[in-house]
């Protein structure tokens, strides 16, 4: 089945929305090895892609709307966090550029290229307690799931279980990247904020 | 900390309006974002652009290179904290002047996160950039793994070459090529006496008793190499000079520029005391030194402390070094 715009603004919607509830949580498990920014940031962020969404009524090309978030989430959310996610919305934008719907396949094969965008961006890599801990897993499920012929809300489904393993797994490791690195083995014990945001938006998104 | 401000959060606004106003002949801000600065006749139409930026907090890095014969552009950031991806396009597309631009700045992961993105994001718009990061810190990695070191006030010589080369009207490769010679060709080791306070902030960046110095500390705080009791001139050069010309391989048919530079609170007086025992022991190896900077070219707040850095010249380094160069912060 083909996926319109229309699906991809429900979809950047809903995310922003799970963003905006995840606030609190998110700025707890930030004061913990962070400097407690990432609640209110990620917030801006997904403001700022509402407020392209109310604003792209006549918009036919998903590629140029998600660039647009893109540049918008970075703007308000200039945090790592918030380049490394609109490097992965920008990543997305550029393969779909000019195109107004896409197939599941599709959709499948735009998770791994955000989050080889987001390899690229971090350079980081598995296990160095980041959000790639979650994305990792999310997007690898997500493909073969559907490669064995599963749906793609049942692909999304089993993603969602890798990514909520992915995110309760930083608890035990020790930052490699990003700022954490600093404090390095002090973050040992912590859940990495990204991860967990990742584990939670593919979690109530598959849940629809 | 005394400082003179009004209110912590606009420290780098203030500082910025500041400049603009007393220097609007020779910068400008772009309309809406006073955090992208550029130089006044910019774009200069045929020359291949430069754009530098990184955290506010360090002057005259990196704002204070931007002039003719230098910098085209800057984006600022907070204090310590990298430039937005959103304020460097909007400095990228006032300076490009359709030949490409050169992205100039310090190895750090947050200004190399957002200076890649905004290329990316202008390519969109058929703007192209490349990325060329100074890692000049010898104290952070060794000479094999040059590239992972820290930028710091070696970003000076990178600045002077690939800014004279781009006066040239060079393509973007050219320009690009002599930004990464001096970058791989320079090397800057200092010592911390004092820390410094970011505004606003509760504690110093670090901790250091009256008596301590720390031999290869970063700017920002960044562990050096070692901590120990206050030594003479001469000793501290003695520990650093030797390790850059190992570090460069210098002999003695080299030729090199020499920067002594100030972090912030430590006086030119003190700084010309390191300069006469850095070029006697260099003097020592027979290395010719040809072109000499001491004062502050890279500092952080008020910072005491001191960095040297040498650049091994050859031919075409040495003449685009000559070349003039001016900025509200920089005349040569």
């Amino acid at each position: 089945m083909a996926i319109g715009i229309n699906k991809v603004v429900e979809v950047l919607s809903k995310s922003a929305d799970i963003i905006t509830a995840s606030k609190d949580q998110l700025e707890q498990l930030d004061s913990s090895s962070g400097d407690g920014d990432l609640g209110i940031s990620m917030k801006r962020g997904a403001d700022a892609i509402k407020a392209v969404l109310s604003a792209s009524g006549a918009e036919n090309d998903i590629g140029g709307l998600l660039i647009k978030c893109a540049m918008a989430f970075n703007k308000e959310a200039p945090s790592t966090l918030g380049t490394l996610l609109s490097s992965a919305l920008l990543a997305a934008g550029k393969e779909t550029r000019g195109r107004s719907e896409m197939s599941e396949s599709e959709v499948v094969k735009l998770a791994g290229i955000m989050t080889k965008s987001i390899m690229d961006r971090g350079k980081a890599a598995l296990g160095d307690k980041t959000i790639l801990d979650a994305m990792i897993p999310m997007s690898e499920t997500m493909s073969s799931s559907f490669e064995q012929g599963k749906s793609l809300a049942e692909s999304a489904k089993a993603a969602a279980a890798a990514a909520s393993a992915g995110a309760e797994s930083t608890k035990e490791l020790v930052a490699k990247a990003g700022r954490a690195k600093w404090i390095g083995e002090r973050t040992n014990g912590f859940l990495d904020g990204g991860a967990v945001l990742c584990s939670i938006v593919i979690n109530h998104l598959a849940k629809e | 900390m005394k400082k003179i401000l009004n209110e912590n959060e606009s420290f780098v606004d203030e500082s910025l309006e500041g400049i603009l106003t007393a220097h609007g002949d020779m910068l400008r801000a772009c309309g809406g974002d006073i955090r992208a600065v550029f130089r006044a006749d910019a774009p200069v139409k045929d020359k291949v652009a430069i754009v530098t930026g990184g955290g506010y907090g360090h002057l005259p890095v990196f704002l204070g290179y931007v002039g003719k014969g230098l910098a085209d552009g800057v984006a600022v950031g907070n204090v310590f904290t990298s430039p937005s991806c959103d304020t460097i396009i909007n400095v990228t597309k006032q300076v490009d002047g359709g030949k490409g631009v050169l992205y100039l700045f310090g190895n750090y992961v947050g200004d190399g996160m957002n200076f890649d993105m905004a290329g990316e994001i202008v390519g969109l718009d058929g703007i192209e950039t490349r990325i060329v990061k100074a890692s000049d810190d010898i104290a952070s990695a060794p000479r094999e793994s040059w590239q992972q070191r820290r930028g710091v006030a070696g970003l000076f010589f990178a600045y002077k070459t690939a800014g004279a080369k781009a006066e040239q009207l060079a393509d973007l490769s050219e320009v690009q090529r002599v930004a990464e010679k001096t970058v791989e060709r320079t090397a800057t080791m200092g010592i911390a006496m004092s820390s410094c306070w970011v505004p606003g902030a509760g504690r110093p960046i670090f901790e250091i008793s009256e008596d301590d110095i720390e031999i290869g500390m970063g700017i920002h705080g960044e562990p050096g190499v070692e901590r120990i009791k206050l030594e003479t001139s001469k000793e501290i050069a003695q520990r650093i000079v030797p390790k850059l010309v190992e570090d460069l391989g210098l002999n003695d048919k080299s030729r090199v520029s020499v920067l002594v530079n100030g972090l912030g609170s430590t006086t030119r007086e003190e700084l010309y005391i390191l300069y006469r025992d850095v070029d006697q022991l260099l003097k020592s190896y027979g290395i010719r030194t040809v072109k000499v900077f001491v004062g502050e070219y890279a500092t952080s707040l008020e910072m005491a402390g001191a960095s040297v850095s040498i650049l091994d010249l050859d031919d075409e380094l040495e003449g685009l070094l000559d070349a003039p160069a001016c900025s509200p912060f920089i005349k040569l």
